[in-house]
Parts: structure tokens; sequence; C-alpha cells
């Protein structure tokens, strides 16, 4: 092995480590995405292919994590484009455990955060997981979305208030009433 | 015998000249901190607009959720159909060589 392939070889190792370091960050963010674990893992091991042939792309030292988003968001729209996985919600039924939920005391349940989330628009959903959920700054958010860092801004605050209103009653009470004002 | 009006305007003289000097030691007391501060540690500039603190105790409830539902899925062992997911690279890359 020449000491050209030998470097390649452990680039390639590095790369792969870090791919695979990242994979539930992947899942997670598909997960919140699409709503579903079977097609969000499976939009995962695409992804991870797909970062893996344009491994050549991608410099060291930036953020696999950012890089890697930005590829399983885009198959993702892609997937949806063709109509493959279209995701199978009933917003009647949803709103039904809303409701059923804002007469209850008590904490809040992730399925109802999961069933609120996807009434979001994609856009609004896809900017609150990766600004609310994934930490990313806005900055970082807008180049994985592939928009203007004012238009993520603007998402995370829409998809922020929407959700108040879906979660919190109160919340929603006050912001209707700061709104009459 | 000096008339009221007199002590009284005598009371309200003394009074004003003891507040202007009062307000003359605070400006002058305010003059001199606001000089002995290095360029960059004025008071009003150094209010956070919104530390991180505050902005978690104004947080909604929800906001933690949506970070808990995002945590639970990161903290999940990756299903099996993820054992083969090396392969799969191994053999992208064999089909791309």
């Amino acid at each position: 092995m020449s000491v050209t392939e030998s470097s390649s070889a452990e680039k390639d190792e590095v790369f792969k480590r870090a791919l695979l370091a990242v994979l539930p960050h992947l899942r997670a963010f598909a997960r919140g995405l699409c709503g579903r674990p079977d097609f969000a893992d499976d939009l995962v091991q695409e992804t991870a292919i797909k970062a893996w042939a344009a491994r050549e792309r991608f410099i060291p030292g930036t953020n696999m994590r950012a890089w890697t988003f930005a590829i399983l968001r885009n198959h993702y729209l892609s997937e949806l484009r063709r109509n493959r996985h279209q995701v199978d919600f009933d917003p009647d039924a949803a709103e039904r455990l809303l409701v059923m939920e804002a007469d209850q005391e008590g904490p809040l349940h992730l399925s109802d955060m999961e069933v609120a989330l996807m009434k979001l628009s994609p856009e609004r959903r896809e900017a609150l997981l990766l600004v609310g959920a994934g930490g990313f700054p806005y900055e970082e958010a807008a180049r994985i979305s592939d928009c203007a860092i004012g238009t993520m801004k603007s998402r995370v605050a829409r998809a922020r208030d929407q959700l108040a209103r879906l979660l919190d009653p109160d919340a929603a009470t006050i912001n209707i009433e700061r709104e009459k004002a | 015998m000096r008339s009221i009006e007199s002590s009284l305007a005598e009371a309200i003289g003394s009074r004003a000249l003891d507040a202007l000097a009062n307000w003359k030691e605070t400006g002058r007391c305010k003059m001199e901190f606001a000089l002995s501060q290095p360029p960059g540690m004025d008071d009003r500039k150094r209010t956070p607009d919104k530390s991180a603190a505050a902005r978690d105790s104004t947080e909604p409830g929800w906001a933690e959720g949506l970070r808990q539902l995002y945590d639970s899925v990161v903290h999940e062992p990756l299903p099996d159909s993820f054992d083969d997911l090396l392969k799969k690279l191994d053999r992208a890359k064999n089909e791309r060589d």
C-alpha cells in the first residue's frame, strides 16, 4: 500500500467514525421531520450512504452534524416530492388528542408533542427541530435549510407561536390578548 | 423680633442651599466614579439584554418537551437494521471504485 493510499484509508476511517457518531442525531432529526420511525430510519441509512459517497466534498474540521443534516433534509424533501412516503397523519385525530390533553392536569406527554409538531408546516417543523431541539445557531440552521437567516428566524418564531397555541392553552390566551391590545 | 415670613424664607433658603450642596456632591461623586471606570464599563451597557437563565425561566414548558423528544431518540440504541450499514458503506465504496 502506497503512502497516498494509506493516507486516504486513514481519512476514510476518520470520516466513517464521525459519520457513525452523528447517526443518533440524524435519527432524531428524521423522526421529528417525518414523524414515522420506520421511514426516519430509512432516511438516515440512505443519508449515511449518500454522505459516504460524497465524503470527498466534506471539509475536515467543519460540522459533520450540520453537513449530514443538510443531506438528510434534501433527501427527505425529494422523497416527499416523489410521494413515496407521504406522512399518514389524521389532523382530526390529533385535534381530539390535544383537546383531551388540554382538559387534564399534568405533564405534557411526548406523544402530544409529536402530534403537534406534525401539525406545523414542514418548513416550520424543520426550523424548530434545527434550532429548538438540535441547538443549531440560526446561521447554521439557515445554511442547512438553504434559506436566508431572516427567513429562518421568522420560521422559528412562527413555529414557536403555533406550537404554544397547540400545546399551552394559557400561553395561547395571553398571545391572543396581546394581539388584541 | 423676626417675622414668621423671614424665618420661613431663611429656613427654605438654607434647605435650598443644602439641597444644592448635596446635588453638587452627588454629581461630583457620579462624575468621579464614571471617570474612574475603564472604557466599556458603563453600568447601562453592562445590563445584559436577556441572560440564558432569564430565557430559561420564561421558556414555555413545551420547549423542554421538544428537546426531550429529540434527546430521547438520540439516546435510543441503534436498531438492528443499522448493523449492516457499515457493510453497505463498504459496498458503496467498492461500487464507486
